[in-house]
């Protein structure tokens, strides 16, 4: 394998790694135009220029010096602003070269409260005593409690150049709350924010809880989801030795007990055939977990994406654990009832109650690490 | 135009979509391929290449992010062209790019493209903002030291220790899961 075919495994990294990482594309005037199928440094080694550059390298540098010799002592403020000498001392310390433009950043929301789910516009002006074009800067609107934390709930906007503004369509499981919309121009170091420019709240749901819905998965016809959502407890199928659980919470959301992702998909997609009354699905997941010593629930909480948890799992020290999950489904926590679920659900594998179960976890804290991947949910949507 | 008009445009089979994608991201498009070839007429054949591509795959593809799906296209294609040309006719500062990155991840490139690309997502995550992205811009991008050290207020000398780092750091997360030469 050579290094060529390396480098082009891994194209097909996530999309957020390659969006965070573009740099202000190169503008097309400094792309060689005609140097044929030659490569620009190939073609300028062999075109002769470099010889020419390099003479009027050397001569600007003697004349330089020449200048520099007859002013020792004055003093200058560099394009920052900083103020710098041209003694002996700053020779050996020179003052810092880059420039940091001056600018003026101002913004307007179309809204000041949206929706998840929903699209949000701001219109942004940036003044700068350099030419900053629409697309050199980005902005991002960060969720004002967990921006320092957490990345994944950093949404960045995206400039559209026929109505001049910026527009982020919030996704259906953002987290509720206030935002902050951030500035950010890295080849300079710059960024601005303002804090609590935006409220997003829930949306809402057409959920009916009546409606006899029947999930067909796997092949298997699961008992109407109506009477799960009345009793709030997980349900038992068992069918050629493979049980499987699952429970309705409030809104539409299924949780399902040990399936792999590729089964959601699945599901989701029989759902959507043999249910025409249903508009759609969607595939949602625990984003986060909390870690924290039982029972000492006021002590401060870890908290992990997902990804990370059986890592972080595996490496606690001995002692009790709790768990508690969180995931933002519309707008709405719902940790409270996947950490209710997780319980109950350790009653069904043999736990009569919560005593024995925090008595069986103090024998074995890495316990949860067998299953704790294995929840999934589906949101299902009724017209 | 908004990306969902343009993939609109492109699942109607209207012609305008390819002008749209080229005027809101044939500049980006063509960063990505010179970054590559270091040669502006084969990367704009790369880049008409990347079009014709999106025209073919959207539909049934519906990318959930335009920018993204084109570049990924483009580097796919410019790779391909790259493999085709004489060795001396590379660019030199993509070839020690290149070199670092197999060098790196040695251990792991005999695993499929997707798991391999699992892999570094997951290590992308473990990173602080700034070390992803010059990761990142240096390993999936192309972008030269230098021009990363503009971008983020470094030295190059400091690009190129923080990226030495980073390259360590995913040795040691891959032979942690088992990969070793």
């Amino acid at each position: 394998m050579t290094n060529l075919d390396v480098f082009q495994k891994i194209t097909h990294i996530s999309d957020r790694y390659i969006e965070d990482a573009a740099l202000p594309p190169i503008s097309p005037a400094a792309y060689n135009k005609d140097d044929g199928d030659e490569s620009v440094a190939y073609s300028f080694f062999h075109s002769g220029w470099w010889v020419a550059i390099l003479c009027a390298v050397v001569s600007m540098t003697v004349l330089f010096g020449i200048i520099l010799a007859g002013r020792q002592g004055e003093h200058f403020v560099t394009p920052a602003g900083t103020e710098g000498s041209t003694t002996a001392e700053t020779d050996t310390q020179p003052p810092e070269t880059q420039y940091i433009p001056q600018m003026e950043w101002t913004a307007e929301l179309s809204e000041s409260t949206v929706r998840c789910g929903d699209t949000c516009t701001v219109f942004s002006t940036l003044t700068a005593d350099v030419s900053v074009l629409a697309s050199s800067y980005t902005l991002f609107l960060v969720h004002d409690a967990l921006s320092a934390e957490w990345t994944d709930f950093c949404y960045a906007m995206e400039f559209d150049s026929d109505s001049g503004s910026w527009i982020c369509t919030l996704p259906a499981n953002a987290p509720v709350g206030t935002y902050t919309l951030r500035a950010e121009m890295p080849q300079y170091g710059w960024s601005e924010e303002i804090k609590g420019i935006l409220t997003v709240t829930p949306r809402e749901n057409a959920f009916n809880p009546d409606f006899p819905l029947t999930v067909l998965a796997g092949g298997y016809q699961f008992t109407p989801l109506a009477n799960v959502y009345a009793s709030g407890t997980w349900h038992r199928k068992e069918k050629d030795d493979v049980i499987e659980y699952y429970r309705l919470f409030a809104d539409g959301i299924v949780m399902f007990e040990g399936y792999p992702e590729e089964e959601i998909e699945k599901m989701s997609t029989i759902v959507l055939d043999k249910m025409p009354e249903i508009e759609t699905t969607e595939k949602v997941k625990c984003q986060y977990a909390y870690i924290y010593q039982h029972p000492k629930h006021d002590q401060p909480k870890k908290g992990y994406k997902i990804e990370e948890l059986d890592e972080a799992l595996g490496a606690l020290d001995s002692g009790v654990y709790h768990l508690a999950y969180y995931a933002w489904i519309d707008g709405k926590d719902y940790s409270e009832e996947i950490l209710a679920a997780e319980l109950d659900m350790e009653k069904i594998w043999g736990y009569s109650n919560y005593e024995e179960y925090i008595q069986e976890l103090e024998k074995d804290p890495k316990h949860f690490t067998d299953y704790v991947m294995g929840y999934y949910f589906i949101r299902i949507i009724v017209p | 135009m908004e990306d969902r008009s343009i993939i609109a445009l492109y699942n109607a089979r209207d012609e305008r979509a390819i002008q749209e994608t080229e005027r809101k991201y044939g500049d980006y498009c063509m960063s990505i391929s010179v970054g590559i070839l270091s040669d502006r007429m084969d990367a704009e054949e790369c880049v008409n290449d990347t079009y014709l591509k999106a025209w073919n795959t959207i539909p049934p593809k519906q990318p959930s992010v335009l920018r993204t799906y084109l570049g990924k296209l483009v580097r796919n294609l410019s790779i391909d062209r790259l493999r085709t040309r004489h060795r001396q006719k590379r660019n030199r500062d993509l070839e020690v790019a290149m070199d670092e990155l197999e060098n790196c991840i040695a251990a792991a490139e005999q695993t499929s493209d997707s798991e391999l690309c699992g892999l570094l997502d997951d290590f992308l995550a473990r990173l602080d903002m700034r070390e992803c992205r010059l990761f990142v811009g240096r390993y999936w991008y192309a972008y030269e030291v230098n021009r990363l050290a503009k971008a983020y207020g470094m030295t190059p000398n400091a690009v190129t220790k923080q990226l030495s780092r980073t390259r360590e750091k995913l040795r040691a997360y891959l032979t942690e899961r088992g990969y070793s030469v």
